[in-house]
Protein backbone atom coordinates (compact mmCIF):
# COMPACT_ATOMS: atom_id res chain seq x y z
CA UNK A 1 0.00 0.00 0.00
CA UNK A 2 1.52 3.88 -0.57
CA UNK A 3 2.94 4.88 2.61
CA UNK A 4 1.59 8.34 2.58
CA UNK A 5 -1.85 6.97 2.32
CA UNK A 6 -0.95 4.01 5.27
CA UNK A 7 0.25 6.64 7.03
CA UNK A 8 -2.91 8.29 7.82
CA UNK A 9 -4.71 5.19 8.40
CA UNK A 10 -2.14 4.19 10.66
CA UNK A 11 -3.01 7.41 12.82
CA UNK A 12 -6.65 6.65 12.82
CA UNK A 13 -5.85 2.82 13.98
CA UNK A 14 -3.21 3.63 16.84
CA UNK A 15 -6.24 6.51 17.88
CA UNK A 16 -8.74 4.11 17.85
CA UNK A 17 -7.09 1.51 19.88
CA UNK A 18 -6.37 3.25 22.57
CA UNK A 19 -10.24 4.29 22.42
CA UNK A 20 -10.54 0.94 24.41
CA UNK A 21 -8.49 1.54 26.85
CA UNK A 22 -4.64 2.55 27.69
CA UNK A 23 -1.83 0.73 25.89
CA UNK A 24 2.14 0.63 26.04
CA UNK A 25 4.48 1.30 23.00
CA UNK A 26 4.95 -2.34 22.12
CA UNK A 27 1.77 -3.31 22.60
CA UNK A 28 0.47 -0.78 19.77
CA UNK A 29 3.54 -1.33 17.61
CA UNK A 30 3.08 -4.94 17.44
CA UNK A 31 -0.28 -4.69 17.07
CA UNK A 32 -0.57 -2.01 14.02
CA UNK A 33 3.17 -3.85 12.69
CA UNK A 34 1.29 -6.86 12.31
CA UNK A 35 -2.62 -5.61 11.40
CA UNK A 36 -1.09 -2.99 8.62
CA UNK A 37 2.13 -4.73 7.55
CA UNK A 38 3.93 -1.51 7.78
CA UNK A 39 7.26 -1.42 9.64
CA UNK A 40 6.85 -1.28 13.37
CA UNK A 41 9.34 0.84 13.53
CA UNK A 42 7.47 3.58 11.93
CA UNK A 43 4.82 3.59 15.23
CA UNK A 44 7.21 5.42 17.23
CA UNK A 45 7.52 8.36 15.55
CA UNK A 46 3.63 8.88 15.04
CA UNK A 47 3.00 8.24 18.31
CA UNK A 48 5.89 10.84 19.44
CA UNK A 49 3.72 13.63 16.85
CA UNK A 50 0.21 12.16 18.14
CA UNK A 51 1.28 13.01 21.46
CA UNK A 52 2.55 16.47 20.26
CA UNK A 53 0.04 17.25 19.05
CA UNK A 54 -2.01 16.90 21.91
CA UNK A 55 -3.98 13.68 21.10
CA UNK A 56 -2.53 11.38 23.41
CA UNK A 57 -0.16 11.58 26.48
CA UNK A 58 1.97 9.15 28.34
CA UNK A 59 3.13 8.42 31.52
CA UNK A 60 5.28 5.33 33.18
CA UNK A 61 3.86 2.57 34.91
CA UNK A 62 5.20 -0.47 36.28
CA UNK A 63 5.57 -3.73 34.70
CA UNK A 64 4.81 -6.97 36.31
CA UNK A 65 8.59 -8.48 34.70
CA UNK A 66 11.17 -5.86 34.65
CA UNK A 67 11.43 -2.03 34.45
CA UNK A 68 8.81 0.26 33.76
CA UNK A 69 6.63 1.01 30.68
CA UNK A 70 5.52 3.88 28.60
CA UNK A 71 1.69 3.78 28.42
CA UNK A 72 -0.34 5.81 25.84
CA UNK A 73 -3.50 7.61 26.91
CA UNK A 74 -5.74 9.58 24.49
CA UNK A 75 -6.76 12.67 25.34
CA UNK A 76 -10.45 14.41 24.98
CA UNK A 77 -9.07 15.97 21.78
CA UNK A 78 -7.39 12.93 20.76
CA UNK A 79 -11.15 11.26 21.02
CA UNK A 80 -12.66 13.86 18.63
CA UNK A 81 -9.44 13.55 16.12
CA UNK A 82 -10.39 10.21 16.24
CA UNK A 83 -14.48 10.61 15.30
CA UNK A 84 -13.36 13.05 12.79
CA UNK A 85 -10.94 10.73 11.04
CA UNK A 86 -13.05 8.09 10.90
CA UNK A 87 -16.32 10.07 9.34
CA UNK A 88 -13.57 10.76 6.99
CA UNK A 89 -12.55 7.60 6.26
CA UNK A 90 -16.05 5.66 6.19
CA UNK A 91 -16.88 8.78 3.45
CA UNK A 92 -13.97 8.37 1.48
CA UNK A 93 -14.44 4.61 1.30
CA UNK A 94 -18.19 4.79 0.52
CA UNK A 95 -17.39 7.18 -2.49
CA UNK A 96 -14.40 5.33 -3.99
CA UNK A 97 -16.59 1.69 -3.72
CA UNK A 98 -19.49 3.09 -5.05
CA UNK A 99 -16.93 4.62 -7.67
CA UNK A 100 -16.62 0.42 -8.62
CA UNK A 101 -20.03 -0.33 -8.61
CA UNK A 102 -20.24 2.64 -10.93
CA UNK A 103 -17.39 1.25 -13.19
CA UNK A 104 -18.61 -2.07 -12.89
CA UNK A 105 -22.17 -2.01 -14.96
CA UNK B 1 21.54 -6.54 12.67
CA UNK B 2 21.95 -6.60 16.41
CA UNK B 3 20.09 -4.52 19.14
CA UNK B 4 23.83 -2.20 19.45
CA UNK B 5 23.81 -1.68 15.67
CA UNK B 6 20.40 -0.88 15.43
CA UNK B 7 20.04 1.70 18.64
CA UNK B 8 23.59 3.07 17.17
CA UNK B 9 22.99 3.99 13.79
CA UNK B 10 19.33 5.11 14.97
CA UNK B 11 21.65 7.79 17.34
CA UNK B 12 23.66 8.91 14.60
CA UNK B 13 20.91 9.59 12.20
CA UNK B 14 18.92 11.34 14.61
CA UNK B 15 21.97 13.74 14.93
CA UNK B 16 20.31 16.74 14.20
CA UNK B 17 17.74 16.89 16.80
CA UNK B 18 18.48 18.07 20.96
CA UNK B 19 20.41 15.38 22.87
CA UNK B 20 17.24 14.82 25.57
CA UNK B 21 15.25 14.29 22.47
CA UNK B 22 17.49 11.63 20.96
CA UNK B 23 17.81 10.23 24.12
CA UNK B 24 14.17 9.85 24.81
CA UNK B 25 13.68 8.44 21.49
CA UNK B 26 16.38 5.76 22.03
CA UNK B 27 14.54 5.07 25.16
CA UNK B 28 11.17 4.16 23.71
CA UNK B 29 13.23 1.83 21.29
CA UNK B 30 14.80 0.37 23.99
CA UNK B 31 11.42 -0.76 25.91
CA UNK B 32 10.79 -2.22 22.56
CA UNK B 33 13.72 -4.35 21.95
CA UNK B 34 13.01 -5.25 25.94
CA UNK B 35 9.49 -6.28 25.66
CA UNK B 36 10.11 -8.10 22.01
CA UNK B 37 12.99 -10.21 24.28
CA UNK B 38 10.56 -10.65 26.64
CA UNK B 39 7.96 -12.00 23.83
CA UNK B 40 10.44 -14.69 23.19
CA UNK B 41 12.25 -12.77 19.98
CA UNK B 42 15.24 -13.25 18.92
CA UNK B 43 17.38 -9.14 18.49
CA UNK B 44 17.30 -10.16 14.29
CA UNK B 45 13.99 -10.57 14.41
CA UNK B 46 12.93 -7.28 16.01
CA UNK B 47 15.24 -5.72 14.29
CA UNK B 48 14.07 -6.57 11.03
CA UNK B 49 10.12 -5.71 12.44
CA UNK B 50 11.40 -2.44 12.70
CA UNK B 51 12.69 -1.56 9.67
CA UNK B 52 15.62 0.00 9.03
CA UNK B 53 17.09 2.83 11.62
CA UNK B 54 17.18 5.41 8.80
CA UNK B 55 13.71 4.74 7.89
CA UNK B 56 12.75 5.31 11.40
CA UNK B 57 14.71 8.24 12.25
CA UNK B 58 13.57 10.34 8.78
CA UNK B 59 10.13 10.19 10.13
CA UNK B 60 11.75 12.19 13.25
CA UNK B 61 13.67 14.12 11.44
CA UNK B 62 12.50 14.81 8.48
CA UNK B 63 14.16 16.28 5.46
CA UNK B 64 16.90 17.59 7.51
CA UNK B 65 18.59 13.73 8.16
CA UNK B 66 22.32 13.45 7.25
CA UNK B 67 22.10 12.61 3.83
CA UNK B 68 26.46 11.67 4.20
CA UNK B 69 24.78 9.31 6.62
CA UNK B 70 23.10 7.26 4.24
CA UNK B 71 25.18 5.83 2.23
CA UNK B 72 27.67 3.17 4.23
CA UNK B 73 31.06 5.49 3.99
CA UNK B 74 33.37 4.58 1.35
CA UNK B 75 37.16 4.32 2.29
CA UNK B 76 38.60 7.42 0.82
CA UNK B 77 40.87 6.40 -1.47
CA UNK B 78 44.44 8.09 -2.28
CA UNK B 79 44.12 9.94 -5.85
CA UNK B 80 46.42 10.93 -7.88
CA UNK B 81 47.82 13.89 -6.41
CA UNK B 82 48.77 11.15 -3.52
CA UNK B 83 50.88 8.76 -5.92
CA UNK B 84 52.93 11.65 -6.99
CA UNK B 85 53.91 12.75 -4.18
CA UNK B 86 55.01 9.52 -2.75
CA UNK B 87 56.73 8.84 -6.13
CA UNK B 88 58.96 11.79 -5.49
CA UNK B 89 59.47 10.86 -1.68
CA UNK B 90 60.37 7.82 -2.85
CA UNK B 91 63.14 8.93 -4.57
CA UNK B 92 64.38 11.60 -2.20
CA UNK B 93 64.31 8.20 -0.13
CA UNK B 94 66.17 6.16 -2.68
CA UNK B 95 69.09 8.62 -3.08
CA UNK B 96 69.73 9.08 0.63
CA UNK B 97 69.49 5.25 0.86
CA UNK B 98 72.65 4.88 -1.58
CA UNK B 99 75.03 5.00 0.98
CA UNK B 100 73.69 2.72 2.72
CA UNK B 101 72.69 -0.09 -0.49
CA UNK B 102 75.89 1.21 -2.48
CA UNK B 103 77.87 0.85 1.05
CA UNK B 104 76.39 -2.58 1.99
CA UNK B 105 77.19 -3.76 -1.80
CA UNK B 106 81.31 -2.13 -1.12
CA UNK B 107 81.35 -4.03 2.49
CA UNK B 108 80.48 -7.61 0.81
CA UNK B 109 83.20 -7.11 -2.03
CA UNK B 110 86.12 -5.82 -0.05
CA UNK B 111 84.84 -8.99 2.47
CA UNK B 112 84.86 -11.49 -0.68
CA UNK B 113 87.87 -10.12 -1.45
CA UNK B 114 89.69 -10.31 1.86
CA UNK B 115 88.59 -13.86 2.74
CA UNK B 116 89.91 -15.27 -0.38
CA UNK B 117 93.44 -13.99 1.33
CA UNK B 118 92.60 -14.80 4.64
CA UNK B 119 91.03 -18.20 4.17
CA UNK B 120 93.73 -20.02 2.37
CA UNK B 121 96.67 -18.69 5.38
CA UNK B 122 94.36 -19.88 8.20
CA UNK B 123 93.02 -22.76 6.28
CA UNK B 124 90.21 -23.75 8.96
CA UNK B 125 86.88 -24.46 7.73
CA UNK B 126 84.91 -22.68 10.74
CA UNK B 127 86.44 -19.83 9.38
CA UNK B 128 85.46 -20.52 6.14
CA UNK B 129 81.55 -21.04 7.10
CA UNK B 130 81.36 -17.89 8.98
CA UNK B 131 83.28 -15.43 6.15
CA UNK B 132 80.48 -16.86 3.54
CA UNK B 133 77.61 -16.50 6.49
CA UNK B 134 78.79 -12.81 7.08
CA UNK B 135 79.23 -11.89 3.67
CA UNK B 136 76.34 -13.04 2.69
CA UNK B 137 74.34 -11.35 4.83
CA UNK B 138 75.47 -8.21 3.84
CA UNK B 139 74.90 -8.76 0.16
CA UNK B 140 71.36 -10.01 1.35
CA UNK B 141 70.54 -6.69 3.17
CA UNK B 142 71.70 -4.41 0.17
CA UNK B 143 69.41 -6.33 -2.37
CA UNK B 144 66.06 -6.36 0.31
CA UNK B 145 67.23 -2.26 0.25
CA UNK B 146 67.21 -1.74 -3.53
CA UNK B 147 64.19 -4.15 -4.11
CA UNK B 148 62.42 -2.52 -2.10
CA UNK B 149 63.26 1.13 -3.20
CA UNK B 150 62.53 -0.34 -6.91
CA UNK B 151 59.09 -1.68 -5.66
CA UNK B 152 57.87 1.56 -4.40
CA UNK B 153 58.66 3.05 -6.82
CA UNK B 154 57.19 1.01 -9.34
CA UNK B 155 54.15 0.92 -7.52
CA UNK B 156 53.69 4.99 -7.44
CA UNK B 157 54.29 5.04 -11.05
CA UNK B 158 51.19 2.15 -11.82
CA UNK B 159 49.19 4.16 -9.41
CA UNK B 160 50.34 7.52 -11.59
CA UNK B 161 48.98 6.24 -14.36
CA UNK B 162 45.25 5.22 -12.63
Amino acid sequence: MNTQFKKGVLELCALTSLLSGDKYGYELADMLGKKMTVAEGSVYPMLKRLQSEGYFDSYLKESPNGPARKYYRITVKGVDRQRILQEQWFEFTEQVNSFFEGVEK
Amino acid sequence: MKKIDFLNELYNYLSPLPKAERNEILNDFREHFREGELAGKTEEQICSELGSPFECAKQYVGDAIDDNRIKPQEKKKPNKTFWTVAFFWNIVQAFFSIPITFGLFVVAAIMIVAYCFIVPAIGSIAFLVFAIASTSTVLCLGIITLLWTMIEIKECIKMMNK
